[in-house]
């Protein structure tokens, strides 16, 4: 190692810190891309500013508010004042025709749905839906234990509408439901903090769950009040679906314009994360339907990325498709892309999570992917800038059009089971890695076989740490002639080193005469006929970063532990034996401890393979690279590149011991089965003569 | 080959930079093959084609280069015979 390479270590240091650093991130992301550079909060901070977005969320999506007397809230509540009728259709129900009279004033109710598997609220005003939560999965980090909410706190939700631009977001939709009784609901008027609501949804599940109704209309009533004289009455209807009836809920609006009335039906059933999105209207044949899905996708996973490579956050996707092939989208800033063609669905994914709008069946359809800015959501993070808003128009078939949404984990096994290649959405080539090799063709099915295969293993092993040391060992197993023939020349190769370096010298200015000399070397010795080149090296790479990306985006993971790695909290994450009080550039503040052994086997590694005197620098340069690179990612990929390293190191001390018995009698029996080559050998090296003289005359 | 080297050599700034990004590129290609644990990966051609690439960006314009490794790379399979190849600069 000379003096040049360690500038070329250092540079490369400096470059990966600089493009990391808050001077560069500062600059492209305040000035270039002209927003403002996310700040960090502290989670109090970062609580309360939750709080004032859900307390936002409600006061817009209850739009119009019972508006009491200031002095004696509770008296005029008394009263019984009739909020709403619903049950009769009655076209004054929108926002602007309610305003001036108090009595006849609608309430936005929101109805509950919990099913097995998610918990959504669906709320009259508009009939969308404004909270999505997973009943199986728990936000990662500094919201931990609580159930995550596909719908970002303050945002439009989801199921938006409208026929022939007609929007029908705003308007207030009447349940026709009749398990739903809603004249009785809106008595209470209680100032509730938002986070009593969680609570509260709790209790009722509970109560549900003890009648054996098949729909409950177990009504609790909220009221949710600002600080201000205006108090907002919503009254919320729980409903617990029954496992082995699907439930449909009705809802029903008139449109301002034709006065025709237009239905909304969500269906639920168990064990699926498919919502029925239904719209049926008199005269809705071919006319204009769009179907949307505002709200993003919200900030599942740890904030703060410990460090510089691993991060526990992707950048959103959006994905539309003909159930065939499947187009990819990301952003880098906020914009509008606005396909056109037949389609079938259009979507949009974060990490661990995807929510499709399917229409009936393949139609021609107009969808627009609209990019917006979201760095004010996420505290800390750079990276997630854009989520999605999408919508789908398409002309109306028939008078009912039975779409439907899927909203729930990208787990493979979910994704696939609805026949709509979903599951494409999970491993996309975006941006310049699809120019590679058409990567778009071949990585996706790659990655996919091997996450069925990391499955198949847990399947049998039940346990995950167990299964990513099966597939690693199956891929040692399927690569080792390639390795072993590999490993055989390296042995070979270090012993004919010195021959080399002296025929160097000797036909210093006879490349020629030197060429022969080496071909002829090598066949004496015996080298080529097992060496299989840099090539196909190259060609297990795929393999590797396919199990990188899976390991490190597979859904299955996330949360689970192992007991081959009892310090492992969560295999999807990074490991921290324990945090340093300081944040180490690039390291990050986790002491991992994977990253130390694999750092270990790689000297080790080293300075088995490394001969050349001028390298020595790089024994000791590569396992401080290894560790540094690998501390800050998930640890079940770490697990997975330090157990295939040691299989590397132990196949390598296999091979060893069988070869330096018998390797003489290697080298002697040669020549009898070389022969066939020799011919070979011989024509290339005429070949090359002549190539060779060639350029000499130029 | 007299005409190339004396005009890479009267510029003393672009041989220092030719030198530092060679052994950029062999740094590089040290680190990917230990990232993606492929040490054992032995070449069928003398030099090989770590050597091979840090020569040629050493030597040669950076298109020519490029071009130069990948091709080296894809002939340094099983199907060819390897050997001597060293980095030969082509003039006009």
């Amino acid at each position: 190692m000379n003096k040049n390479s360690l500038l070329a270590f250092v540079l490369i240091a400096f470059t990966v810190i600089f493009f990391n650093s808050s001077l560069w991130n500062n600059f492209w992301y305040g000035t270039i891309l002209k927003r403002p550079v996310p700040t960090s909060m502290t989670n109090q901070q970062r609580a309360a500013q939750n709080n004032e977005a859900t307390s936002e969320q409600k006061q817009e999506t209850t739009d119009i508010r019972v508006i009491l007397p200031e002095e004696e809230p509770g008296a005029a509540a008394a009263d019984g004042l009739p909020s709403a009728q619903f049950g009769q259709p009655d076209p004054s129900l929108d926002a602007d025709s309610a305003a001036g009279e108090i009595v006849r004033q609608a309430v936005a109710d929101t109805i509950i749905i919990e099913t097995n598997r998610l918990i959504a609220e669906i709320s009259t005003k508009g009939a969308r839906i404004i909270s999505l939560k997973m009943k199986d999965y728990d936000y990662a980090g500094t919201r931990s234990g609580e159930m995550i909410d596909l719908i970002p706190a303050g945002s439009a939700g989801g199921a938006q509408l409208s026929v022939n631009n007609e929007s029908f977001d705003d308007v207030f939709f009447t349940i026709l439901n009749d398990d739903i009784n809603v004249d009785t609901d809106v008595v209470g008027n209680n100032i509730n903090d938002n986070n009593d609501n969680d609570d509260d949804i709790g209790n009722s599940i509970t109560d549900d769950n003890i009648n054996s109704d098949d729909v409950d209309n177990d009504d609790t009533d909220i009221a949710d009040a600002g600080a201000i004289a205006n108090i907002v009455v919503t009254s919320r209807h729980y409903i617990t679906i029954d496992p082995d009836a699907d439930y449909a809920l009705v809802l029903e609006a008139r449109s301002a314009t034709t006065g025709h009335p237009i239905r909304k039906i969500f269906s639920f059933s168990d064990d699926t994360y498919r919502i029925g999105y239904a719209i049926s209207g008199r005269n809705l044949t071919g006319r204009n339907v769009t179907l949307g899905w505002e709200g993003g996708i919200d900030d599942t996973e740890a904030d703060v990325s410990v460090s510089t490579f691993g991060g526990g956050i992707d950048n959103r996707r959006a994905h539309y498709s003909d159930a065939h092939t499947v187009n990819h989208f990301e952003m880098k800033r906020r914009g509008v892309e606005t396909p056109s063609g037949f389609f079938r669905w259009v979507g949009k994914s974060s990490k661990y999570f995807f929510i499709a709008v399917v229409a009936e069946e393949t139609v021609e359809a107009d969808i627009k992917i609209e990019g917006r800015d979201v760095s004010a959501r996420s505290a800390s993070s750079a990276n997630v800038d854009i989520d999605y808003s999408v919508s789908f128009k398409f002309e109306a078939g028939s008078d009912e059009i039975e779409n439907w949404i899927y909203a729930g984990p990208g787990s493979i096994r979910e994704l696939s089971a609805h026949g709509m290649k979903f599951e494409k959405a999970l491993f996309p080539v975006l941006s310049w890695a699809r120019h590679i090799f058409w990567a778009d063709a071949w990585f996706p099915p790659l990655a996919e076989l091997i996450l069925r295969l990391l499955l198949f293993f847990y399947g049998i092993a039940k346990d995950y740490g167990l299964a990513i040391f099966l597939l690693t060992a199956l891929t040692k197993i399927v690569t080792y002639p390639l390795t072993r023939s590999s490993m055989k020349s390296m042995m070979k190769m270090k012993d004919i080193q010195p021959k080399i370096v002296a025929l160097r010298q000797k036909y210093k200015g006879n490349p020629q005469k030197m060429n022969e000399e080496t071909m002829a070397l090598y066949k004496a010795e015996g080298v080529n006929p097992f060496n299989p080149g840099c090539l196909p090296m190259f060609l297990q790479m795929p393999i590797f970063i396919a199990l990188f990306v899976v390991l490190r985006k597979a859904v299955e993971l996330r949360g689970t532990t192992s007991w081959l790695l009892p310090w492992v909290k969560d295999l999807a994450q990074p490991e921290a034996l324990f945090y340093l009080p300081f944040a180490v550039p690039i390291y990050g503040s986790n002491v991992a401890l994977m990253p130390i052994i694999m750092a270990a086997l790689t000297f080790f590694q080293q300075k088995q393979t490394i001969t050349d005197p001028n390298q020595k620098m790089m024994i000791y340069m590569m396992p401080i690279l290894m560790l540094v690179m690998f501390n800050g990612f998930p640890a079940g990929v770490v697990f997975y590149w330090t157990i295939s390293s040691a299989f590397g190191l132990a196949q390598q001390a296999l091979v060893k011991r069988k070869n330096l018995t018998p390797a003489t009698t290697v080298v002697s029996g040669t020549p009898p089965s070389a022969k066939p080559t020799t011919a070979t050998v011989v024509k290339t090296s005429a070949r090359k003569k002549s190539s060779g003289g060639r350029r000499k005359r130029k | 080959m007299m005409s190339d080297q004396t005009q890479i050599s009267g510029r003393a700034t672009a041989t220092a930079f030719r030198t530092i990004a060679s052994e950029l590129t062999y740094a590089l290609i040290q680190t990917f093959k230990t990232v993606f644990l492929m040490q054992n990966a032995v070449c069928r051609f003398e030099p090989s084609c770590s050597i091979y690439a840090k020569e040629s960006v050493k030597t040669l314009p950076f298109h020519k280069a490029a071009i130069k490794i990948i091709w080296r790379i894809l002939r340094c399979s099983p199907f060819s015979k390897g050997g001597y190849d060293p980095v030969t600069i082509e003039r006009r």
